[in-house]
């Protein structure tokens, strides 16, 4: 309630996607700005008086001091303010018929900077996520031929945190995110257009270390298998070329504590800048072979349809994109006045060059300031300022990356794949904003 | 001496970065008792398949013991997951394409309508099935159920026997084993021009960094 009084902009409200709510949540083909749009702005008569400017409390007398506050230690393990309970990770109702095989997004809309915390950090399992007891997890170094590996050897957790560990932050985004958006505007807030995107500081063993300690013949092995213990038992081909590079990591910290369970205790792969269904979770046993090995999760899902109704196979870089983080989607602006645009941009080909901003739906920009650490395959925050005068708006960010490539436009990555593939959607994303301040999703074309 | 060795010690560490070469004592060598064990996957070369032998006859009992409450007795339930069969003909069998793939089949395509190597379908079969049992199929067991998965798609007849001779003509019957391209820019490896696989990293969405009068 505090937050009422002193904000300018009301939150997503927390919750909101029961299947009651979700009903609310309705489809209309329309036009905002003059720009044909399908949207999914909540369901309200009229304008609203939100943006007029409320009454002023007058604060002529100090507030007493907060008094005698908790002992230390009141909570061992620290948790977020009682009023901050709101922001939390959420599936979608109707999402998976089971629980153990689905997904939870992340609530990007309430984190600042680029770190996720641990315990938001999104959760995609294929058999339901397991805490085992570490002193019996072990990783196995093997190949699919004898004559790849001089020594098939057996790691403990102990026996890899001995090893000489690097720390590095990295983004790690499922391929299925923002996929419900790929035809048209569905989800009503950024946590489940984008929720599933996450960005740690990772530490763990560079997994070229342990190929070569076990002797591996990398002339002819130039592929991995990554086998996790889950009881989807989760397995994906590496190419070898990210592990001579040194850019993968047999990870075993994240955000300087040991993994979550949520997250693949005690030890996932870390493959920077490749969708998260490769970085796999309670990592038990690598395989090097000669060949890509055609898994499930590489044959059967995972797989990008194409309108010609072939799949191409193996796609696993994600690539430039970036999303507004506030305003978003059924939040509220509730003054007119000054406004920060902030969010987030990444690239799974290396750093992020550059962010634009457009206001009027993609028909001019400006950059936007990059503010804060700007690393290779990681979260880049930017921020850019806006005065809001009570118009429709359509809010867009554009990343660039180092390469040189620039996020699509809906039109340019329909034209080169269809609608067909729930994956790898990576097209600029908009925020419509009403004149009575409400922002909903929609999609401009 | 001692000097003289410790001095050798410190060029050596000098030399390397300060990095170790080996690291004695940090893992252990596994043994073929250990490998036998743990490398359970089925590889994608159907010349090194492990020796194993299952009926459809046999497999439809498997089948209806340990898949069908999921998947249903004809392999078509939705309730649970996504059907293991239907949605191709006899024409996609010759073709190796399925057409029912465009447009895109609604609610995604079954199994058999996307599935491009046999040993896919065996090997996770035996790492993740039945799903809160895995592990628990015997390699006959799941040579067995995987024949019987594709007699039910009318992939093969119902006198078909699935073993490391006969999985080459299961394959080169799958509906959709033309159905696959690697042509993309989505593979981080080697291209396929150097033995790897795509286009070497070449994106299929090339947009100008347009600042005004831009087309939304």
């Amino acid at each position: 309630m505090v937050a009422d009084r002193i904000s300018t902009l009301s939150p997503a409200p927390e919750g909101h996607l029961a299947d009651h709510d979700l009903q609310q949540v309705q489809l209309s083909r329309r036009s905002l700005m003059g720009l044909a749009v399908t949207a999914t702005l909540p369901l309200v008569a009229g304008p609203t008086s939100a943006v007029a400017d409320p009454p002023v409390a007058e604060v002529d007398r100090l507030p007493p001091a907060y008094g005698l506050g908790q002992p230390v230690v009141a909570q061992p393990y620290g948790q977020p303010s009682q009023h901050q309970l709101g922001l939390a990770r959420k599936t979608l109702p109707g999402l998976s018929p089971v629980p153990q095989n689905s997904a939870s997004f992340t609530p990007l809309q309430g984190l600042f900077g680029v770190i996720t915390p641990s315990g938001l950090h999104y959760e995609r399992h294929h058999s339901g996520w397991v805490d085992p007891d570490p002193r019996d997890h072990h990783l196995m170094i093997s190949a699919s031929h004898p004559e790849l590996i001089k020594n098939p050897m057996i790691f403990s957790l102990e026996d890899l945190m001995r090893l000489p560990a690097v720390s590095r932050l990295h983004f790690l985004e499922c391929s299925g995110n923002t996929g419900m958006e790929r035809q048209r505007a569905t989800a009503p807030t950024v946590q489940y257009t984008h929720g599933l995107l996450s960005c740690s500081e990772f530490t763990g063993v560079p997994l070229r270390l342990l190929l070569e300690t076990c002797g591996v013949d990398f002339r002819k092995a130039r592929y991995i298998l990554a086998e996790g213990a889950d009881a989807a038992a989760l397995t994906r081909t590496i190419p070898m070329e990210l592990i001579e590079r040194d850019e993968v990591l047999v990870a075993y910290g994240q955000n300087g504590e040991h993994l979550r369970p949520e997250n693949g205790f005690p030890l996932r792969l870390v493959v920077p800048g490749v969708q998260g269904v490769s970085w796999v979770k309670w990592l038990r046993r690598i395989e090097v072979g000669e060949a890509p090995y055609a898994t499930r999760d590489e044959a059967l899902r995972y797989i990008d349809l194409m309108p010609d109704g072939t799949h191409r196979q193996y796609t696993s870089v994600q690539e430039v994109k970036s999303v507004i983080l506030s305003p978003s989607g059924g939040q509220t602006l509730k003054r007119h006045g000054f406004f920060g645009i902030t969010g987030v941009a990444w690239s799974g080909r290396g750093k992020i060059k550059g962010v634009d901003i457009s206001t009027d739906g993609g028909r001019s920009w400006r950059e936007a300031r990059l503010t804060g650490v700007v690393l290779d395959k990681c979260l880049t925050r930017f921020h850019a300022d806006w005065q809001w005068e009570g118009d429709e708006a359509v809010l867009q960010s554009r990343a660039i990356d180092e390469g040189g490539h620039v996020q699509p436009t809906y039109t340019t990555l329909r034209a080169a794949r269809g609608t067909g593939s729930m994956y790898h959607n990576n097209a600029i994303h908009s925020w419509g904003i009403e004149q009575s301040g409400e922002v909903g999703n929609v999609q401009v074309g | 001496m001692y000097r003289l060795g410790n001095a050798i010690a410190l060029l050596l560490l000098v030399a390397v970065g300060n990095v170790l070469a080996s690291y004695p004592g940090v893992g252990r060598v596994a043994t073929p008792g250990e490998l036998a064990a743990w490398d359970t996957d089925i590889g994608p070369n159907l010349n090194a398949l492990p020796v194993a032998r299952g009926s459809v006859i046999q497999g439809r009992h498997l089948y209806e013991a340990h898949c069908a409450a999921c998947h249903g007795s004809d392999g078509r339930s939705t309730k649970v997951f996504l059907p293991l069969v239907g949605g191709i003909t006899t024409e996609d069998v010759a073709t190796g394409r399925v057409a029912g793939l465009s447009p895109p089949p609604a609610g995604g395509g079954s199994t058999l309508m996307l599935l491009p190597t046999l040993t896919t379908l065996l090997d996770y079969t035996q790492r993740a099935m039945p799903f809160g049992a895995a592990g628990t199929l015997n390699v006959d067991e799941v040579f067995a159920i995987s024949a019987y998965v594709l007699y039910l798609g009318g992939v093969v007849d119902e006198g078909f026997v699935l073993d490391n001779t006969t999985a080459v003509l299961a394959q080169n019957r799958l509906p959709n084993r033309n159905g696959f391209t690697n042509d993309h820019g989505m593979w981080p490896g080697a291209p396929a021009a150097t033995g790897g696989l795509g286009n070497g990293g070449v994106p299929d969405t090339n947009m100008p960094r347009c600042m005004n009068h831009c087309e939304p």
